[in-house]
């Protein structure tokens, strides 16, 4: 019980500081029930009719009748529409919310996990927030129709309604067993369906190993198991579909004898004319789509569930702590102190120490998994050290504003991201003042890019693409330098800036970062001794620690590593 | 956008035919389910004329018993139907997969190419499940569904024939709007489904580049940028409900004035006597479904006209040219598959191009058996384009590729390829357990020693002992839970474990960093001596203990000898020398 008041908290929240359009909720809400009383009319309505052919035809039914199907249609137009409106409105209002989470949120929660996962709570799981606001209202009408109905057989024979009564248990059990079938099948068909794509995602990527390896027949005996696997998953679909019809009919079935044989006596005694007990028998079918109805929302909610908990695990997560004095003290050395560091239960750091110079050019190298990149996160303040400190001069960083902080730095990675837009729009990211086009060429022809923006159609105002992709990598990378340099910051961190680019093209990124390292405190990664050779601070790291720390000349003295790194240069 | 005029002419159902004849289509299973679906609507034909008595108000024993019997039968005949129908649907599905997987797993790699993965992933998995599930339900519940419609009629004229005509006189009304709707409704959700998808894509990246976001301390802005694309999601999805439920409500409109016919029909023919009762009772309850019946086959015409396109991709792959598999290759030589005696490479004047663009053009050399070549060049200068067309992934245009005496397009692919050990640039691994990996395409028993063995040569032991489950520890997908390094080894060992004459690695670690791609590239020297080797690199420290090398420029073989020898006599080759001072590069 404890345990389900937690949860439904959980969901609350979920909708606070939501605007919810609790006028249009309840809105829809009245519109369903105006349909569900529509309905109630005209299967009265052809009651009536029936009845009156057994003399003549009772035309102003019949005009009433009509009505009413006009009525329906109108309605149904308004319930859609509105039930849409309102429902969007309310994905619209939590997708927001999440989206300003996302924004606010530590690094460490969305870098383990892979893009796509996150992206799938803003677009598909966010689209279902309207969920339990659907099933409330549902269940409303649903209690509110089943209430006029079983009204209506009462006025039409409380006698019958009573023996009815016996199969309303069954109806109950009934929907509650589909609604776990369905559920179980739901299920199944997702788990099959994920296995096959992750499958044939992972494989199609890779045809070249499959043909290289004369492994075609044996993938098609793997995929031939999974596709079995699938076709065995969706008949479980097909088998609670099918069972809910035959039970739907042997219950109308049963309904029909209780009406019929029970009625038949009324009628001949004259307590019920043939068009009413014909009402009632129809009205009693209505009771039980609205019985079985109810039962279902029950897996309809469990289904929200599951996403509406990813999402509130999101919402709930402690937020970045942004506060703190503005950054106005002129440069100052970096130095990391006794820092300690790990990723869940993986240390990535231990006991680091190091000082960055101000206004030098550090190079930290050292194998994969050294801890090079997790020193520029912490260095941005993407983390903060789980032990140790980081210092700017005296001041721990913690204790500067982040976006201040954040703002003296500009990162040039390997991976070269830019976002869909324009040029213009990249290269100006993130940056608050008014550009001239002047300024923005000048920063241009530095960053090596003018000559190839000038001659795409479009010049600055081409569209790069998803991830830039209208771009060589040569060009995204000096993009993204133009975009590090017109944010002029004090420090630069270059994480392999040049690696996974052909000869010419390194020749056209290395001269760009000659022009935006110029005058500012450069901190690279490094993998090869080119690109290190102008470095006036070397900081060696292995597995996880600081191995060495010095100037080149020092370590070509004192550090293995070091003394092989340089000469392999050849 | 270009609106694809949607008139199905006879190609499409060409089209259509093609699919269903190429996917191994459950015959037994559907004739079970044509006759079970043909006995559905029998009965169901006896639903009016069997209730009718019971609904008109006859309280007979006979028309209860009657009534009751019937909707058991019903329930019992309707419940097999659907499971039927449901699992052949399925079944067809299931056989189409295997198809269309099987034929793709063959296709050529110039076809290959020239569509993205996840192209090739939903035909298989969207793509033919809709299609082939509306074309085999179309093939079971047509004939049946029109013979209903024709006995319903039938019956209904034996009534009063003017009763025919009040059920058929809106059905043109119908027909009209389902076209003219079905086609403004597809065509207007067509443009917003677009419009979710772009703006979905929008928040796909922002999220996916959450680091830069903070970087560049953007989160304000991005805010506002999201809040619109939201806005605009919003916008979109609710003109898509404009849309449909502007189209219901005409709908229901139209269903409405059917009604009315009907009832006015009927109530007229009751009031001069000219039918009874119980037959206006059966009357009404055809009436409803013979309509709904119309609805469901115009539906399914439109349907059939909304999946051409799918039909098309999926028919497409599967008639997408493919390579020969070993048996074909024996048929059609008509004799023993021929075999290449030495590992002994040879290009005779060799050229090819990638449709337009030429790749190779007149290279020739000679490779001996057990030495080791290096090829170099910039990249796109065509050295990928040797190994492809060593390994046939393409089809030499001009000239020869000879492995020791035999044209390599004699021999069968699979033959062929096993004479290869292939080593890509970025360490190719499927996921599975480690023990998987390493022996992926080995077709003979591997003994643990073995495996062991080839792990520790590799330089792989280490780290596969620190998994929790050593050699079962399960990887996860593409190998992302390895390093670029332990992956590279995996391989290895796996290449190893082949055994095969001839090596060929694609730039095997330009994905490393520069000690672990040291280390990589000596364990690869120590593993492999004895056997054919070619590699492609950009280290050129590498080039100077290699027996030959080959230097590439724009397809064309330029300088071809010993390290010295280049370094003399060829000028790219020293520019190259030069300018890279070790610099690892790649084509990427």
């Amino acid at each position: 019980m404890k345990k389900l008041k937690q949860r439904f908290g959980q969901y609350v929240r979920i909708f606070k500081g939501v605007k919810l359009p609790w006028v249009m909720l309840v809105v829809v809400l009245l519109i369903y029930i105006v349909e569900s009383e529509l309905q109630l009319k005209s299967t009265t309505l052809t009651a009536d009719i029936i009845d009156g052919t057994q003399q003549a035809i009772r035309l102003d039914k019949l005009v009433d009748f009509i009505l009413v199907m006009l009525g329906t249609a109108v309605v149904g137009f308004a319930s859609t529409y509105l039930s849409n409106w309102t429902y969007q409105k309310i994905n619209l209002g939590v997708r927001n919310k999440l989206w300003n989470k996302l924004m606010h949120l530590p690094a460490r929660y969305y870098d383990g996990e892979s893009g796509d996962t996150l992206v799938s709570r803003v677009t598909t799981d966010a689209s279902q927030s309207y969920i339990y606001f659907h099933v409330v209202i549902n269940l409303i009408t649903a209690v509110y129709a089943a209430v006029v109905a079983l009204r209506q057989m009462l006025k039409y024979s409380p006698v019958l309604t009573g023996y009815m009564m016996f199969i309303v248990p069954v109806i109950a059990v009934m929907g509650w067993g589909f609604g776990k079938l369905n559920f179980i099948a739901g299920k199944k068909n997702q788990v099959s369906f994920s296995q096959a794509l992750g499958y044939l995602v992972e494989r199609t990527r890779n045809l070249r190993l499959i043909k290289a390896a004369r492994m075609e027949y044996a993938e098609q005996q793997t995929a031939k198991v999974l596709f079995h696997n699938q076709f065995k998953a969706s008949i479980w679909g097909v088998f609670s579909s099918s069972s809910s019809v035959i039970l739907i009919e042997l219950l109308s079935a049963a309904s029909m004898i209780v009406t019929f044989v029970v009625g038949r006596n009324m009628v001949t005694s004259g307590e019920i004319t043939i068009g009413k007990l014909l009402g009632f028998y129809t009205i009693s079918g209505m009771l039980a789509v609205r019985l079985i109805q109810l039962m279902l929302f029950y897996g309809q909610l469990k289904q929200g569930n599951g996403r509406m908990e990813k999402i509130s695990e999101i919402l709930d997560a402690p937020e970045e702590k942004r506060d703190g004095t503005p950054l106005d003290i002129a440069d100052c050395d970096i130095i990391a102190e006794d820092v300690a560091f790990s990723y869940d239960a993986r240390a990535a750091l231990q006991d680091v120490s190091f000082r960055i110079p101000k206004g030098k050019i550090t190079a930290i190298i050292g194998s994969n998994g050294a801890g090079k990149s997790t020193v520029f996160k912490l260095l941005e303040r993407m983390y903060d050290p789980a032990e140790g400190q980081i210092r700017f001069g005296d001041t721990d960083v913690r204790s500067f504003e982040l976006t201040s902080w954040r703002q003296s730095f500009a990162i040039v990675s390997q991976d070269k991201p830019l976002l869909s837009g324009t040029v213009r729009e990249n290269i100006l990211y993130g940056v608050r003042r008014k550009v001239s086009d002047e300024e923005l060429e000048h920063v241009a022809k530095l960053a090596n890019i003018f000559d190839f923006v000038m001659a795409t159609p479009g010049g600055f105002d081409a569209q790069v693409g998803v991830n830039g992709s209208n771009f060589s990598g040569g060009q995204r990378q000096c993009i993204a330098i133009a975009r590090a340099m017109m944010r002029n910051p004090d420090y630069l961190l270059l994480d392999e800036a040049t690696s996974n680019l052909d000869a010419k093209s390194e020749q056209m990124v290395s001269q760009a970062l000659k022009n935006l390292m110029a005058g500012r405190t450069t901190v690279m990664i490094a993998h090869n001794y080119s690109a290190v050779r102008d470095a006036d601070h070397i900081i060696v790291m292995k597995d996880g620690k600081v191995e060495a720390e010095g100037t080149p000349d020092e370590l070509m003295q004192t550090n293995e590593y070091y003394r092989t790194f340089a000469t392999k240069a050849g | 956008m270009k609106q694809k005029k949607v008139s199905p002419g006879a190609g499409n159902w060409r089209g259509f035919f093609r699919l269903l004849g190429k996917i191994d289509l459950p015959w037994l299973a559907i004739a079970v389910a044509f006759v079970v679906e043909t006995v559905y609507n029998q009965i169901l034909l006896s639903l009016p004329t069997t209730t009718a008595s019971l609904m008109s108000g006859s309280l007979e024993d006979s028309a209860l018993r009657d009534a009751v019997i019937y909707y058991i039968s019903y329930g019992v005949v309707v419940t097999i139907e659907m499971a039927i129908l449901g699992t052949t649907c399925r079944l067809a599905v299931r056989n189409a997969r295997n198809k269309l997987w099987g034929g793709m797993t063959r296709i050529r790699m110039d076809y290959y190419d020239s569509h993205t993965p996840a192209e090739l992933t939903s035909a298989v998995t969207n793509d033919l499940e809709e299609s082939v599930r509306l074309l085999v339900s179309m093939m079971i519940a047509l004939l049946p569904s029109l013979y209903y419609l024709g006995s319903a009629m039938a019956t209904i004229a034996e009534y009063d024939w003017l009763l025919v005509l009040s059920v058929l006189l809106p059905l043109p009304l119908r027909y009209i709007e389902m076209v003219v709707v079905g086609r403004w409704n597809y065509r207007t959700q067509a443009g917003i489904y677009q419009r979710i998808g772009v703006l979905t894509g929008y928040l796909a990246e922002r999220v996916k580049n959450l680091s830069l976001i903070k970087q560049f301390c953007t989160e304000e802005q991005e805010l506002e940028n999201g809040k619109t694309a939201s806005e605009d999601l919003f916008k979109a999805n609710m003109s898509a409900t404009k849309v449909s439920s502007i189209s219901s409500g005409v709908s229901t409109v139209i269903t409405v004035f059917q009604q009315i016919v009907i009832v006015f029909f009927g109530v007229i023919l009751l009031q001069n006597g000219r039918i009874d009762i119980s037959e206006w009772v059966a009357f009404f309850m055809f009436s409803a479904t013979i309509s709904s019946r119309f609805i469901t086959l115009v539906q399914n015409w439109q349907s059939l006209k909304s999946i051409q396109g799918q039909v098309a991709r999926a028919v497409e792959v599967m008639e997408a040219p493919q390579e020969q598999t070993e048996q074909e290759a024996k048929a059609a030589a008509g004799q023993a598959p021929t075999s290449a005696s030495a590992a002994e490479i040879a290009f005779e004047n060799v050229s090819f191009s990638y449709g337009e663009k030429q790749a190779l053009q007149n290279v020739s050399f000679t490779i001996p058996a057990g030495s080791i070549t290096g090829i170099v060049g910039l990249c796109g200068s065509g050295k990928t384009t040797m190994l492809n067309l060593l390994e046939r992934f393409y089809e030499a245009g001009k000239g020869k590729v000879m492995l020791g005496d035999t044209d390599v397009k004699t021999m069968s692919f699979s033959e062929l390829r096993g004479k290869y050990s292939y080593v890509q640039q970025d360490a190719g691994v499927f996921s599975g357990t480690v023990k998987e990996i390493l022996t992926y395409g080995i077709r003979r028993q591997v003994s643990d020693e073995e495996l062991t063995a080839a792990a520790q040569r590799a330089g792989a032991w280490d780290f596969i002992q620190t998994l929790p489950a050593g050699m079962e520890s399960p990887i996860a997908a593409d190998g992302q839970s390895l390093s670029g390094g332990q992956r590279q080894r995996l391989v290895l060992a796996r290449e190893f474990l082949r055994g095969a004459d001839i090596l060929l690695l694609d730039e095997p670690t330009s994905a490393l960093d520069a000690s672990t791609a040291q280390a990589v590239e000596q364990t690869i020297f120590s593993m492999f001596r004895g056997k054919t080797v070619l590699m492609i690199t950009h280290d050129m420290s590498l080039l100077h203990d290699m027996d030959q090398i080959l230097v590439m420029k724009d397809g064309e073989l330029v300088g071809q000898g010993t390290y010295e020898q280049l370094l003399t006599g060829c000028p790219l080759f020293r520019e190259m020398v030069r300018s890279q001072q070790n610099k690892e590069v790649t084509c990427g």
